[in-house]
């Protein structure tokens, strides 16, 4: 294209592209079709803009529609332009078919194998991880354009070849490691290292950690031109020792790594080098009965005390690990097999573990990351020490009580925070009484609250203190425990602007308690976006959901969704940018992060809520319901997704058995996302597979398996929850615990087996329907039978003796139930409508009303004539009263939607409290700032319940 | 007791207890990816033996002749293990690996509300160079201070010159 013809094209696209960028989609379509219809002359940019159509109908979701353009385009044997490659690949890329990127450029090189087009076929098999056909574009392309870059890519995909080939990792480092090697060897022969570039050596270093050659790998940090590696000198050294030591060369190791700790005596990683690598050496020399070898055993641990010793003394206090590493070394001692004969007590050589222990809280309590570096030994205490340990402590901190403390000083609460979190983490607090913790608490707000308190201190001192109170509710479920706990958190994130874990602590809080309003404002304040999303989103995934408001769930979960589609787009292009820039060194890491994004358990449970949620309140029409139910991507591989949550931010100071109630929590609560998610996909599936069976586009009898599979695959999946979510299962109550899902309540609330009766029911239909014969009212059950199920479904008003109080947050059970009994609705509004639509597709001449009575029949065969005549028209007659009585079955949906909405009136105006109402007692002073707050936090709460109420009312008026 | 690496791919998904702070910015994926990429010398994580990210640096190199010069891009360190002297230990880190480079000087712009960071990296030897207008934009507008530190190829210490007027950000390089 010219130069003139490419600004008259500018121009007349130019209101596409605009319309584009604003998101305007309609107005972009329209723009497009003015442009085909007024410029169809227009051949050089007629495929562009019919691409450009296609790309502004996948972005109104008409993904279907943009296919039928894009499908009669992408063939073989066409040129296609740069602008209309890149409009292909928006198309494909927005509507999540990255493979077709890959098909269009394997298409586009065989009439243009340009050098752009190799490179992005070979992007695009790097993004499908197919790195063996990426091999061969590198090697083709360097052939081509004789450029060495190129034939480092194809070494590059030999080494990527070897990293996924994780079922037979030994062929892969016998054959494609060393075909790597020897490529690397003959083009550096050749052409040399580049000079002011790391590539080769980069890619060297790769082969050789991947052929396990840990000698050849510190020789190779060793060499003078290794300093071009993208590392600092530091890094450098580190890595070297790092591979000593996978070289079983202990002594070696240990020996540079004394050096270097000499200059950095606070470098923990060089410190773990010289305990691993005495220990290792020590290992070995007392597995031998040779007492010389025993010998040398003692005085490699005594070199390592004298070491400490030297260092400390040298340190003066300055640094911490000197002082920790003691106990380091001690415990990983006492993990060796065999004890050193004549050493059981390392006390000479690494002093008296409490009385260290003791120094080191005395030297270093003012620092707020003390707790966290003695907190990694408590586990290797014996019940005595930890006893003598806190007997030193609390006559240490009488001393500090009774020191004077200047003006702004905050010494004497660090020292309070660290002896109650070590008390905490040493099982102190369970032996307390109920009283003892009270008082205990008492002191915290007094603490919390004193005049001048700085932030940081005012939040960590929260922060503890509410962990206090969290145990007392997930222990005993003691909700006025866990309101005080809301009150103090609130009390704190009113005025403390930087501490951002009382927000944190809220949002969690918050969320078990349906507070979606105070959430949104939460997150909001913490700014929680991009990365943050994805491992922070298990705070608040669902309780947009459980709270019935669809329309924020399906917004929420569209943000995390795109940011998804944005990091595995932002992931791909820096690893194309490290292929060009020759940065091998990151790329296996950056294309696994990309598999992260890809696979993670949190984006497919969005995906998943918001293709249901869209469904079954937010489209109308009844295709387009089918065609997102049943979703545009293959199955979801269930049991390949990725756990990326981080549990890390709400700290814990509990004793070491909370890591195994953590450790279960996080197991638990992956399977329920997943167990929850897989229950939604497969009934959208099984429902659209209902919808499928109308298509004049699906082949028949795979409608017909499809149907009969998705239901089973239902049926199963359902059973599974209910076999392994009983009702009585109580969400995860941990503090670090994610926002509950409730599955056990939804599967156990009789809904799901409604859905799975007509879902049955349709099966049932299709063969029916198939053979010719019509179907009878019983196949979907009564309306009565319905109105029996509907009602329990609805029954959400907590339950109550006359007179009887209802308890604390009463409101949110009957919440929850609410929305779970609206999406059932819903679902089964959803159902109905698509078995109505197969009879009218299925059934054969369905008459629009009853049969005319026939005159009287003479003679056998007349009669016989007649009757099959009747008998017909009967049949007949019950596809039509079939229909009735459906759509009899939506007036009771509808009558369902309005009890259900009564209900909704009828709590509200219950005069019980939501709050608990002896909120401080017997807590002095600190009653009066926990009371203070309470008004604006029941407000907020009741705010929130009334939106929830208010929306699915919406819901109701608009869909039932 | 730290131990400085190099950052990995896998700290995004678990930096939340830094990048939590109010001061700290969390960016999309292809900005920390671009400096693991292309600076990894500049890009260094403080880890405490339990695992958790106590701190982490951010920079790069950049510049022509006399202007060539190291850049703090982002400095953060998590509350829990703040008063240990990260943050002036990762800026020395920093700035050695920049006086390696050759640089002339290490520069880093702060919110000018930042007062306990401007504090913190006078304190280290570095002088405000010039105020950058509205340099910060989104939920809370800004301004910046350009901070700077002569290395020991700039002995007269000229990039420490200040300015004596404010600039607006979009003429800073």
């Amino acid at each position: 294209m010219s130069k003139a013809e490419l600004a008259i094209l500018e121009r007349r696209l130019r209101p596409i592209y605009d319309s584009l960028d604003s998101q305007n989609y309609k107005k972009a379509l329209a723009e497009c079709e003015k442009v085909l219809k007024k410029h169809p002359a227009t051949t050089a940019a007629k495929s562009y803009v019919q691409v450009l159509k296609a790309l502004t109908l996948v972005r109104l979701d008409k993904v279907a529609d943009a296919m039928e353009i894009t499908d009669a385009l992408d063939v073989a044997g066409v040129h296609h332009d740069e602008f209309t490659l890149q409009a292909f690949v928006h198309c494909y890329r927005d509507s999540n078919q990255h493979m077709k990127v890959v098909s269009l450029y394997e298409k586009i090189i065989q009439v243009d194998p340009s050098e752009n087009n190799l490179t992005q076929l070979f992007m695009a098999y790097s993004r499908e991880r197919m790195y063996k056909e990426q091999q061969k574009i590198g090697l083709r392309l360097y052939k081509d354009l004789n450029v060495t870059t190129y034939y480092y890519w194809s070494v590059m995909s030999l080494i990527l070849q070897y990293l996924q080939a994780k079922e037979n990792p030994e062929l892969g480092k016998k054959m494609l490691l060393p075909l790597a090697e020897k490529m690397c060897e003959t083009q550096i022969a050749k052409t040399g290292y580049t000079e002011g570039a790391s590539a080769e050596l980069e890619l060297e270093l790769l082969i050789l950690e991947g052929q396990e050659k840990w000698k050849e790998c510190a020789e190779f940090v060793d060499r003078g031109e290794a300093a071009a590696l993208p590392m600092a000198p530091y890094n450098l050294v580190e890595k070297g020792m790092a591979y000593l030591m996978k070289d079983e060369q202990y002594a070696k190791a240990s020996e540079l790594a004394v050096g270097v700790v000499e200059n950095m005596p606070d470098n923990w990683n060089i410190w773990k080098i010289i305990i691993s690598a005495t220990l290792s050496q020590v290992e070995k020399l007392v597995g031998s009965e040779n007492e010389e070898d025993i010998e040398s055993a003692r005085l490699l641990i005594k070199a390592l005390g004298d070491l400490i010793g030297r260092i400390q003394s040298k340190s003066e206090f300055k640094h911490r690990a000197p002082y920790i590493v003691p106990f380091f070394a001690h415990m990983k001692l006492g993990e060796i097999s065999r004890k050193i004969p004549g050493m059981e007590d390392l006390t000479p050589i690494f002093g008296d573990k409490v009385k260290k222990m003791l120094l080191y809280v005395e030297k270093f309590y003012t620092k707020p990351v003390c707790f966290a570096d003695l907190q990694l030994y408590f586990k290797d205490m014996t019940d005595e020490q930890k006893q003598e340990f806190l007997k030193g402590l609390t006559s240490w901190m009488s001393g500090i009580s009774a020191a004077e403390q200047a003006e702004g000083d905050e010494s004497k609460v660090w020292a309070i925070i660290l002896m109650e979190r070590c008390r905490r983490a040493l099982g102190e607090y369970d032996k307390m009484t109920a009283d003892d913790h009270r008082s205990l608490f008492q002191q915290f707000i007094a603490q919390i609250a004193a005049k001048g308190r700085s932030e940081h201190a005012q939040g960590v001192l929260c922060n503890f203190t509410t962990a206090h109170l969290w145990d007392a509710y997930r222990k005993e479920n003691d909700a006025e425990k866990f309101y005080e706990m809301i009150l103090l958190l609130e009390f704190v994130a009113t005025t403390n602007r930087t501490d951002p874990l009382c927000k944190l602590g809220l949002v969690r809080a918050y969320s078990g308690l349906c507070a979606t309003g105070r959430i949104s404002a939460l997150v909001k304040t913490l700014d929680i976006k991009a990365i943050q999303l994805d491992t922070m989103g298990h705070m608040t995934f669902p309780i947009y959901e459980t709270s019935g408001r669809f329309n924020l769930a399906i917004i929420n979960n569209t943000q995390l969704t795109m940011m998804y589609e944005q990091a595995e787009k932002e992931i791909q292009d820096c690893i194309a940018q490290s292929y060009r820039n020759g940065k091998f060194t990151a790329i296996p890491r950056m294309a696994a992060a990309s598999q992260k994004m890809r696979l993670s358990a949190q984006k497919t449970a969005c995906e998943v809520m918001n293709r249901y949620l869209s469904s079954l309140f937010v489209l109308d029409d009844i295709d387009q319901i089918t065609v997102t139910l049943w979703g545009d991507e293959d199955p979801i591989d269930w049991k390949q997704l990725i756990d990326t949550r981080d549990f890390t931010v709400i700290p814990y100071t509990e004793t070491s058995d909370y890591e195994n109630l953590l450790e279960d929590m996080k197991k638990r609560t992956f399977q329920e996302l997943i167990d929850i998610s897989e229950l939604r996909s497969t009934m959208c599936r099984a429902l659209g597979a209902v919808g499928r069976v109308t298509h004049d586009n699906m082949e028949p009898r795979l409608a017909r398996l499809q149907l009969k599979m998705t239901v089973m695959e239902y049926k199963n999946h359902l059973e599974h929850c209910c076999k392994e979510y009983p009702s009585f299962l109580i969400p995860s109550k941990l503090a670090q615990s994610p926002a509950p899902q409730h599955l056990a309540q939804w599967v156990h609330s009789g809904g799901p087996q409604m859905i799975l009766e007509y879902l049955e029911a349709a099966v049932k239909l299709v063969d029916i329907l198939d053979s010719g014969e019509h179907p009878d009212i019983s196949l979907v059950g009564t309306r009565t039978e319905m109105a029996k199920k509907l009602i329990k479904l609805i029954e959400v008003p907590p339950r109550r003796e006359e007179g009887e109080k209802l308890p604390p947050f009463w409101m949110v059970d009957s919440i929850i139930k609410s929305s779970r009994a609206l999406q059932t609705i819903a679902a089964i509004q959803v159902v109905l409508r698509l078995i109505e639509k197969v009879v009218l597709k299925l059934a054969k001449n369905v008459p629009t009303a009853a049969p005319e009575s026939l005159s009287k029949p003479k003679g056998k065969k007349e009669k016989k004539a007649a009757e099959e005549a009747i008998a017909k028209a009967l049949d007949e007659c019950k596809a039509v009263v079939f229909l009735e009585h459906i759509r009899a079955k939506h007036v009771e949906l509808r009558s369902a939607g309005n009890f259900l909405h009564s209900h909704f009136s009828q709590m509200l105006a219950y005069e019980d409290k939501h709050v608990p109402t002896n909120v401080g007692e017997g807590l002095g002073k600190a009653q009066l700032v926990l009371q203070e707050m309470s008004p604006s936090v029941e407000s907020r709460l009741q705010r929130s319940y009334l939106n929830a109420f208010e929306d699915m009312h919406t819901t109701i008026k608009s869909r039932f | 007791m730290t131990t400085l690496r190099p950052f990995d791919v896998e700290d995004l998904f678990k930096f939340n207890n830094v990048n939590l702070d109010i001061n700290t910015e969390t960016y999309g994926f292809q900005f920390y990816l671009h400096y693991m990429i292309n600076f990894p010398e500049y890009y260094q994580v403080a880890e405490h033996p339990n695992g958790q990210i106590m701190a982490y640096v951010m920079g790069k190199i950049e510049g022509r002749d006399t202007n060539w010069h190291g850049h703090v891009t982002a400095l953060s360190v998590a509350p829990d293990y703040r008063r240990l002297g990260l943050a002036a230990y990762m800026m020395e880190y920093l700035e050695k690996t920049s006086e390696a480079r050759k640089a002339f000087f290490v520069d880093l712009f702060v919110r000018v509300s930042n007062t306990v960071a401007i504090e913190l990296y006078k304190k280290l030897g570095y002088v405000v160079y010039r105020q950058i207008i509205g340099y910060y934009t989104g939920d809370r507008d800004e301004d910046a201070y350009d901070m700077r530190k002569s290395l020991s190829r700039d002995p007269e210490r000229k990039a420490m010159i200040p300015l004596n007027h404010p600039v607006h950000s979009r003429d800073v390089d």
